[in-house]
């Protein structure tokens, strides 16, 4: 029972998000195309060398590395402390809402960015999403445990890289984007 | 309605964690696209110049992150 309502949360943030992705998508798509570039492509570098910095420092162990047995076991202990158990289907469902939203806004924003910025991605990004999503979430229905073996620094290295060197297709030699802000 | 607050935090936290290392990303950007470009560099400059600027920044920030955690 508390399985399933915890599935319905995960449902309900990704009906969400799909809603946002399609609103984000189609008003993005009325602005013109320099301006999408600029404002994008500088998030995206933002977003992409904040993710690199970080996988950097956690390789060099300066910070370290995150341990998602750790994280399952302290949620869990805040989880049984938050009602008695007659409340823990909506705690289920709750817990889930609100961690599938908040990281599904990472997700939601990769897939608007690459669409923005090389227009008719927006499905091939999205079923590639979906597709990942899917995934993780049957492997937690069927481990029942934290993915604690998934190699977590490489991939946000990898992530890291592609999104801060990401060029918005079509463009020209002479970095069209940068070239809108010299002209604005 | 309480899940909206953490969300909007978390958007903002996507892009900046750490003003010091945003600003000079932004900064270097607007360099390029306002003080190089305008001179008609050749684009052949102008994209190895911007990812030295990027790379300087990061590096900038590993070396401060790493030098704090030493002093501690």
């Amino acid at each position: 029972m508390r399985l399933a309502r915890a599935l319905l949360g995960t449902a309900a943030a990704l009906a969400l998000l799909t809603l946002l992705v399609g609103l984000l998508g189609t008003t993005l798509a009325w602005l013109p195309l320099p301006i999408i570039q600029v404002v994008i492509g500088g998030l995206l570098l933002l977003f992409g060398l904040r993710w690199l910095s970080k996988a950097i420092l956690r390789a060099a162990g300066v910070i370290p590395l995150h341990d998602e047995a750790a994280a399952f076991e302290s949620q869990t202990k805040t989880m049984l402390h938050q009602g008695p158990p007659a409340r823990w289907n909506k705690i289920a469902f709750a817990a889930t809402f609100q961690n599938t939203m908040l990281k599904g806004t990472e997700v939601v924003f990769i897939v608007i960015a690459i669409d923005a910025c090389g227009r008719g991605l927006l499905l091939p990004t999205s079923v590639g999403a979906l597709a990942a999503l899917t995934l993780v979430a049957a492997l937690g229905v069927v481990i029942h445990r934290p993915l604690a073996r998934v190699p977590e620094n490489a991939l946000k290295f990898v992530v890291g890289i592609l999104l801060a060197a990401f060029e918005p297709s079509g463009s020209e030699r002479d970095s069209p984007g940068l070239a809108r802000i010299g002209q604005i | 309605m309480s899940w909206i607050k953490p969300v909007l935090r978390e958007i903002f936290g996507l892009f900046v964690d750490d003003v010091s290392f945003a600003v000079p990303i932004l900064v270097w950007l607007l360099v390029v696209a306002v003080a190089v470009l305008p001179l008609g560099t050749s684009a052949n400059w102008v994209e190895p110049l911007l990812f030295l600027g990027l790379a300087a920044v990061l590096m900038r920030r590993v070396l401060s992150r790493t030098a704090q955690t030493r002093r501690r």
